[in-house]
C-alpha cells in the first residue's frame, strides 16, 4: 500500500464525519407538504427536493393581479474562474422560517403588492437545480418586479443557509454571501 | 434568642443549561451539530461564544458573526436564560 492511498482513505474518513455534522441542516424536520403549507401561509419555507414552481404559481392566483414576477436560482457550473461540480446547502430551518415571515411582511409593507412566496432549498444539488424560488404578484407590474428582486437580496442576506461547493481538482470551500 | 439563616447558606444552583447547535463552518470546527454546556448565570452571549471558541479554536472572531436564540435572531446584549437554545450565525451563502 502506497502513500496515496493512505491519504485517500483519511479524506474518506473527514469526509464522512464532517457529513455526519452536517447531515441534519441537510433536510428539513417537517413534511414536504407541511412545508408548502407553510410557503403558503407565512410566505417563506425550506424544502431538501425539488422545487415545484407549479405549485408555488397555484398560492398566487389572483384576478385582481396583473402581474406575476419571479426568479429562480439556479446552481451554476462555476464560480468565478472556477469549475464547479456539484453543491450542498445547509439550513438552520426554524430560524429561516421565522425569518422568512418577517421578510415577506416587510415586503408587502415596503411594495404594493398582493402576495408573495418564496422557497429554498437545502441538501446536495446538483448543476442546474433550483436552489430558491421567488413568486411575486400585484396589481401593476413595476412593485412585482422591485419586490421580487427586495426578497431576493434580503434572503440572500439574511436567511441562515450557507453553501459548501465542491471541485473536480481541489477541496470544497464554504462560500459567503458578504464575506 | 433568635436563628437567621442567610439564603446564601442555602445551595442554590448558580448554573443554567444552554443548548447550541452548530451550522456549517461551526459545526466542522466544533465536529458536532448540538452541545448542551452548562454555564454561570451571569454568562452572556459574548462569554458564551468565547468559551466555545476556546475549547473548540474557532476561527471566526464574534465581529463577524450573528447570534439566535430560541430561533430568532437577537442582539449580543440579549440576557441568556437556562434552556436557551443558542445559535452563533456565520455569516450566509443562499440564493
Amino acid at each position: 500500500m502506497n502513500d496515496s492511498v493512505n491519504s485517500m482513505h483519511i479524506n474518506a474518513d473527514i469526509e464522512n464525519e464532517s457529513k455526519d455534522v452536517h447531515s441534519q441542516s441537510m433536510r428539513i424536520k417537517r413534511s414536504v407538504d407541511d412545508a408548502y403549507t407553510i410557503a403558503q401561509r407565512d410566505g417563506f419555507a425550506l424544502l431538501d427536493i425539488a422545487i415545484d414552481e407549479s405549485r408555488l404559481k397555484a398560492m398566487l392566483d389572483d384576478d385582481s393581479c396583473g402581474a406575476f414576477a419571479s426568479f429562480e436560482g439556479r446552481v451554476r457550473n462555476h464560480n468565478n474562474a472556477t469549475s464547479v461540480e456539484r453543491l450542498s446547502y445547509y439550513g438552520y430551518e426554524a430560524l429561516a422560517i421565522n425569518q422568512g415571515r418577517q421578510i415577506i411582511e416587510e415586503a408587502k409593507l415596503k411594495f404594493d403588492i398582493t402576495h408573495a412566496v418564496a422557497i429554498h432549498r437545502i441538501g446536495a444539488l446538483e448543476i442546474g437545480d433550483i436552489a430558491v424560488w421567488i413568486g411575486v404578484v400585484s396589481a401593476h407590474r413595476y412593485p412585482a418586479f422591485d419586490a421580487c428582486r427586495w426578497i431576493l437580496d434580503t434572503i440572500k442576506a439574511d436567511i441562515p443557509i450557507w453553501k459548501q461547493e465542491y471541485y473536480e481538482d481541489k477541496p470544497s470551500k464554504w462560500l459567503s454571501n458578504n464575506g | 434568642m433568635s436563628v437567621t439563616t442567610k439564603i446564601t447558606d442555602s445551595p442554590i444552583d448558580n448554573t443554567m443549561d444552554i443548548n447550541v447547535l452548530y451550522f456549517a463552518g461551526l459545526a466542522d470546527e466544533a465536529n458536532c451539530h448540538e452541545e448542551k454546556i452548562t454555564v454561570q448565570k451571569s454568562t452572556s452571549l459574548t462569554d458564551l461564544y468565547e468559551q466555545l471558541s476556546q475549547k473548540h479554536r474557532f476561527s471566526r472572531p464574534q465581529s463577524e458573526l450573528r447570534v439566535a436564540v430560541n430561533d430568532y435572531f437577537v442582539k449580543w446584549i440579549e440576557v441568556l436564560n437556562d434552556g436557551d437554545n443558542v445559535v452563533f450565525i456565520l455569516p450566509v451563502a443562499g440564493g
